[in-house]
């Protein structure tokens, strides 16, 4: 038992949470159930996607992991720590950090080395210190050469990278990440989740990365699929991309590669496996085509 | 366009003014506006021109850009001069039409002009060479006694940062915003009063609404990265007095001395020496 | 309506006054019944063009002609002009101020003086078009889903009744469910009342599926402007701009290095793309 809570990084056991809504006299005029029964673990230095369109529940959940929302039942552990535990609320914040999806609306300084510091500067870190994580927070995602521009002459990419370095100034070992790249063109998207990736796998930080673009997510360790507030599917992108189908159910599509050789399939050619890439379905293609011609032979 | 209108002017350079402590350039500022409507004779004014030549020469800002400030206030000092100067009951100078230039006219006309120029370029001297955000660490420096006496100021220099963060992203929006509905045929322009202020609501509304969900996120984000007031927070760059500002507060002092001795004719010199109008 | 650009520069100060062109020397014509694709990465003039072709910005040289006027005469009636062009912004929800739906899509007629029965009628007739039931008109905007507020907002563009429909990213920041039905709409109001369209996206996949001609923007200038499938041959030239070709497209370019060289490139969606591998495959 003891060795499981030290792998498991983040757990969910049976979290539910309600969007009340009440008129002037207190009385409830919609309750939306917008977690129920969610559980999960999450082992230390994985790469977890939860997709789910909007309405879904992914962004409540992102929520619960830092304490931002606290669930109305069940509970979210972070190190083994409760969310609901008052006085490790901080701690808490600190080693799960969180980037959100508007880049404006998250930066808090005029000059992007001022906002990195906001994070370590209201955790009491010593000035000197803040000064050094600052610096190494910013060359992790390689916006040190923007340390001292102010972040409206920046683009929507690197803006994300300064919210992302902000979080990373805090030594987090999980980052959050709520549809950081919904906003962003192809370019933004693409330095974001360089960035990202870089960090989970040089680093092992964990992330959570909650997006609606499935190409996004077929790099992951494990993706949870959320409906209507529950963990519809779940398993690597090659379990969970196989069942089409039950994604086409709840509005959701999947990346060119598993449709492509899921059409090829249907029409009758031997594609073997869920190839995710561009670069697993033409290798799958050239075996499929190398049978035909031998069994030709 | 609506967002070419930038707030604070800094000019970026290596200068002493630039690295003095924001706290001096506040104070000397302040203290130097305050001298400027002690002063009321001309060797002070000498003093005070004195004064701000070396506080400008040494910030290396161009005196273009100094100027620059002043085009914007100019009607402002015309206004001040021209009613000054021919409104003021007093001894005739000349006289022509209707108007007559009294010399005590010319003598307000002239000293609110020095004034006005003085303090307009002491105080973009101060802008030019600090960031507003220098600017707010500042006065939350210089507000902390209040604090004692249950004032918000740590609140209060946050506000401030983030409204100085926020006000060129709410400019923007506005030009967005203004040109979509535009686009379904809104006019800003024409119409009487009324009807103009009217056809503002489609703009207001949803600025209001952006800003409201701009604050809701910045919140959110804020808290998610531990804020929790003014307590136990530290700063990475601390504001600290170096002996650069020392000697400031120091020569500040001697310009203040002076000015009080000289601009107030403490002593009697210049009317001893008779000849020097005051 | 025809619009066209008749060697359109646009001009701006940036904050350093140092001199932007934002656009320079554009000539190119909308013609009627077109579906038009526009493409350049963040800041290659995009933005800048759309607002040109609404009378929203005025060009520093060049002429802008709608049906052979220039828009800039004295005598042109721009806010007619910015009714038969109907101008839709990047999150059209921000725009949205009405207590309720139908009166914020009466807000575009009443500006063009029609009389409230009118609006109403054209409000209606809009809300239907982009899907919006009649249970829904006297909800406030605010309470609506992303999806739905940005089909109110399209539908308060719509209601002027514009011959040109330029949509800014339009499923910008929607989740797949909500970008099909934007798409589908701009579709259908090309097929079914032959508006043309102008779509602006990054998403090359969505202009390759529905834009029949693209227009490339870089850096101010108009780089290509051809049919889209004629336009997406020139990979080299896209991938320097920082531009993505669509990714059947490269799926099927890397097929052709491993062994298909017959096979053919010109396939924007799953299915197409399929259907070209089955057939080249057929062959053996």
């Amino acid at each position: 038992m003891e060795g499981k809570i030290h792998r498991m990084i983040a757990q969910a056991r049976d979290v539910a949470y309600h969007y009340i809504r009440r008129d002037e006299e207190g009385r409830v005029v919609r309750d939306t159930a917008a977690l129920s029964s969610v559980s999960f673990d999450i082992e230390r230095g994985e790469f977890i996607a939860i997709l789910g369109h909007n309405g879904s529940g992914k962004s409540t959940l992102a929520k619960h992991l830092n304490g931002l929302l606290t669930p109305g039942e069940g509970a979210v552990l972070i190190e083994g720590m409760d969310t609901r535990d008052g006085e490790q609320i901080w701690n808490i914040r600190r080693i799960a950090g969180m980037v959100f999806q508007n880049p404006d609306n998250q930066i808090i300084g005029q000059i992007v080395e001022e906002d990195v510091a906001f994070g370590p500067e209201n955790l009491g870190v010593p000035p000197q210190e803040i000064a050094e994580r600052v610096q190494e927070a910013l060359a992790r995602v390689g916006m040190t050469e923007k340390r001292r521009f102010s972040p409206n002459k920046l683009s929507g990419g690197q803006k994300q990278r300064v919210s992302i370095a902000g979080v990373l100034a805090m030594r987090p070992k999980i980052l959050i990440l709520d549809e950081p790249t919904a906003m962003l063109d192809p370019e933004g998207r693409r330095e974001v989740l360089e960035a990202v990736h870089s960090l989970n796998r040089r680093e092992r930080i964990t992330v959570i990365l909650i997006t609606h673009d499935m190409e996004e997510a077929v790099d992951a360790d494990r993706i949870y699929v959320m409906d209507g507030g529950r963990i519809a599917l779940t398993g690597t992108p090659r379990e969970v991309f196989a069942q089409a189908e039950q994604l086409a159910a709840i509005g959701l599509t999947v990346p060119m590669a598993v449709a492509v050789a899921g059409l090829l399939r249907q029409e009758g050619l031997a594609v073997e496996g869920t190839p995710l890439t561009q670069e697993e379905l033409v290798e799958a293609i050239c075996r499929a085509a190398d049978k035909i011609t031998g069994d030709i032979k | 366009m609506i967002k070419d209108i930038t707030l604070g002017q800094y000019y970026p350079a290596e200068s002493v003014i630039h690295r003095l402590d924001p706290r001096v350039k506040l104070v000397v500022t302040l203290l130097f506006i305050i001298s400027l409507f002690v002063v009321d004779n001309i060797p002070g004014y000498a003093l005070a021109f004195l004064f701000l030549a070396f506080w400008c020469g040494l910030s290396r800002v161009p005196l273009r850009f100094m100027l620059r400030g002043m085009r914007t206030i100019f009607f402002l000092l015309l206004m001040t001069v021209v009613f000054n100067l021919f409104l003021t009951p007093g001894t005739p100078l000349v006289s022509f039409w209707k108007l007559t230039i009294t010399r005590e006219g010319l003598r307000i006309a002239l000293l609110m002009a020095v004034r006005l120029v003085f303090l307009i370029v002491g105080s973009s001297v101060m802008t030019f060479t600090t960031t507003p955000n220098h600017l707010t660490d500042a006065l939350e420096a210089l507000m902390r006694p209040l604090k004692r006496l249950g004032a918000p100021v740590h609140e209060i220099a946050m506000m401030m940062s983030i409204a100085l963060r926020f006000i060129p992203i709410l400019m923007e929006e506005t030009d967005k915003i203004m040109k979509a509905q535009m686009a379904r045929g809104a006019d800003f322009e024409s119409g009487g009063l009324i009807r103009r202020a009217r056809s503002l609501v489609p703009l207001l509304v949803p600025l209001f609404i952006s800003a409201f969900r701009r604050a809701n996120d910045l919140a959110l984000a804020m808290e998610a990265r531990c804020y929790h007031g003014g307590e136990g927070r530290t700063r990475m760059i601390p504001l600290t007095y170096h002996a650069r500002d020392r000697i400031a507060y120091g020569l500040l002092l001697l310009y203040l001395i002076l000015a009080v001795v000289i601009g107030r004719d403490i002593f009697g010199l210049a009317a001893a020496i008779g000849g020097l109008p005051v | 309506m025809i619009l066209r650009f008749d060697h359109v520069n646009y001009v701006y100060d940036a904050d350093g006054g140092q001199p932007v062109h934002a656009l320079s020397d554009i000539d190119l014509t909308i013609g009627e019944g077109e579906f038009i694709g526009l493409i350049g990465h963040t800041g290659s003039g995009k933005s800048t063009l759309i607002q040109h072709a609404d009378g929203l910005l005025k060009p520093v040289s060049g002429r802008i002609l709608a049906d052979g006027e220039d828009i800039w005469e004295e005598k042109f009636d721009r806010k007619a002009l910015r009714a038969r062009v109907g101008l839709v912004f990047q999150y059209p929800e921000h725009q949205l101020f009405e207590e309720d739906i139908l009166s914020d899509v009466c807000y575009g007629p009443m500006n063009l003086g029609c009389s409230a029965e009118e609006a109403r009628e054209r409000a209606v007739s809009a809300l239907r078009q982009v899907g919006i039931g009649e249970d829904l008109f006297g909800q406030s905007p605010f309470d609506l889903s992303g999806g739905q507020k940005r089909r109110t907002a399209i539908a308060g563009v719509l209601a002027m009744q514009p011959e040109i429909l330029i949509l800014d990213e339009p499923t910008a920041g929607l989740d797949p469910r909500g970008r099909d039905e934007i798409l589908a709409l701009a579709r259908t109001l090309h097929e079914e009342r032959n508006i043309t369209v102008v779509l602006v996206s990054h998403s090359m996949e969505d202009i390759a599926r529905f834009a029949k001609r693209l227009l490339v923007l870089g850096d101010g200038r108009l780089v290509f402007d051809g049919p889209t499938g004629e336009v997406f041959s020139h990979r080299a030239e896209l991938e320097e701009m920082g531009l993505e070709i669509p990714r059947p497209q490269r799926l099927l370019e890397a097929l052709k290095e491993h062994g298909f060289p017959e096979i053919g490139t010109g396939a924007y969606t799953a299915e197409e793309a399929a259907r070209l591998i089955l057939r080249e495959l057929e062959k053996r």
